[in-house]
């Protein structure tokens, strides 16, 4: 009776134990590390405000080696930002800004608030920016509204 | 045949061993059962049980132990009679009983004389064994016997598989809930085609994809009506602004971000510019 037990337990630890292979398997395939992004995107767009007035935007991102760069260039303002990628994964991304800086914001008074707010919050250190594709090609960074758009790869 | 001291008869569970042989009459069969000193000859008509003696028995039970090779007469006497010296003679006597009871006295065939070397069995009078058949007994009421315990390395391998599986699943169990909590956001979507045309609406919640949808079903047949090629747009919503991606054959994509109050006034040059 208690080898009938062990038998089972036996069993039940062997199908545990493919199960969790398999789930491994799937995780090393799906798993993508940041250096997999290592690229250019960029995206080119216009922005119809409340105003009426259309703004020409263009969002430049490059990954490389566990960092990334990114440029917005919304009107006559620009901002840049740098930071790390602190994890990816089914070709999702998440980004931390180690520095952002805005050039030209006093230009930026005549923007809605929300083009604004997510301007500053691209811009603010310690910041968390997740992408996730929307197309093939293009990600879509939630917080910021940001679309980037795979250019070519290095 | 003669007896000598015959030993108290085993325990039961040895007469279990049969042994049949082939007799010098036709039809005619001989169950051995060493452990009783008894031949039973199983013939047509019936079974008839020859008792052996101890030392007859000893003696064919020896040469049957080895069928087909020869036995020295010193080893069956021993064999035979371990608890007494005799002479030859009774050896002689032996056999010829022996083949008397087999219907091999005449031709001595089943049990050869080898000279100056011995007695042997001759093996083609050895029958296969009958088949078992288990008697119609009570049920056995017996306690069920219990296994023996694993051994110390069985339970190490137990220990670590169980150990091992655990962990594995509780690392899974984590790594999805990392997954999900950190990169989860969740987009339903809802795909229109209107002529070259692919509309995505995409929105976290299924009421504001409804609404969505109403409220831009207007762009959208305005953007069907200026689409001159196959053309995948995608539309979402914020706070206050309608995205919309553009994705077109050659892969190139251009977005435009209209404000929900200029929805029903964005020219037509402005979603031409998406979609071309």
């Amino acid at each position: 009776m208690i080898r009938h037990k062990l038998c089972k337990w036996a069993l039940g630890g062997s199908l545990a134990l493919v199960a969790l292979a398999s789930g491994l398997a799937l995780l090393w395939l799906e798993f993508k590390s940041g250096s997999e992004f290592n690229g250019r995107y960029q995206s080119f767009g216009t922005v119809l405000q409340s105003d009426g007035q259309a703004l020409e935007v263009r969002h430049i991102l490059m990954i490389k080696d566990g960092r990334f760069y990114a440029m917005t260039r919304q009107g006559q303002t620009i901002i840049k930002t740098s930071g790390s990628i602190e994890s990816a994964f089914r070709g999702r991304l998440r980004l931390r800004v180690d520095k952002g800086e805005v050039a030209e914001l006093d230009q930026a008074g005549g923007m809605d608030n929300d083009l604004l707010f997510n301007l500053l919050y691209g811009g603010e250190a310690q910041a968390i920016i997740n992408l996730r594709p929307i197309s093939r090609d293009c990600l879509l960074a939630v917080e910021t509204r940001q679309i980037y758009c795979a250019q070519t790869e290095f | 045949m003669t007896i000598s001291t015959p030993p108290q008869p085993p325990a039961a569970q040895e007469t279990a061993d049969v042994l049949v042989i082939c007799t010098g009459w036709a039809d005619c069969q001989a169950h051995f059962h060493p452990a009783l000193y008894q031949l039973v000859l199983h013939r047509p008509g019936g079974e008839e049980k020859v008792d052996l003696g101890f030392s007859g028995s000893r003696l064919l039970e020896r040469l049957l132990r080895v069928p087909g090779e020869v036995v020295p007469r010193d080893e069956l006497l021993a064999h035979a009679w371990s608890d007494r010296v005799v002479g030859q003679g009774s050896l002689n006597q032996q056999v010829y009983t022996l083949r008397q009871v087999l219907g091999d006295e005449k031709n001595r065939e089943i049990i050869q004389t080898l000279p100056r070397r011995g007695y042997m069995f001759n093996p083609k009078f050895l029958a296969p064994l009958p088949p078992v058949v288990e008697p119609a007994t009570e049920p056995d009421t017996r306690p069920e016997p219990q296994p023996a315990p694993l051994s110390p390395r069985q339970r190490r391998l137990i220990g670590l598989l169980g150990g091992g599986a655990t962990l594995g699943l509780l690392a899974l169990a984590l790594l999805a809930f990392i997954n999900y909590s950190l990169f989860q956001s969740q987009v339903i979507e809802h795909r229109v085609q209107l002529g070259p045309l692919q509309i995505t609406y995409a929105n976290p919640s299924a009421v504001a994809l409804q609404e969505l949808m109403k409220e831009t079903a207007e762009l959208g047949r305005r953007l069907a009506a200026l689409a001159g090629q196959p053309t995948r747009v995608r539309l979402g919503k914020t706070t206050e602004y309608y995205e919309m991606l553009c994705s077109r054959q050659d892969n190139s994509s251009q977005w435009l971000m209209i404000h929900q109050s200029r929805l029903a006034e964005v020219s037509d040059q402005l979603l031409r510019g998406c979609l071309q």
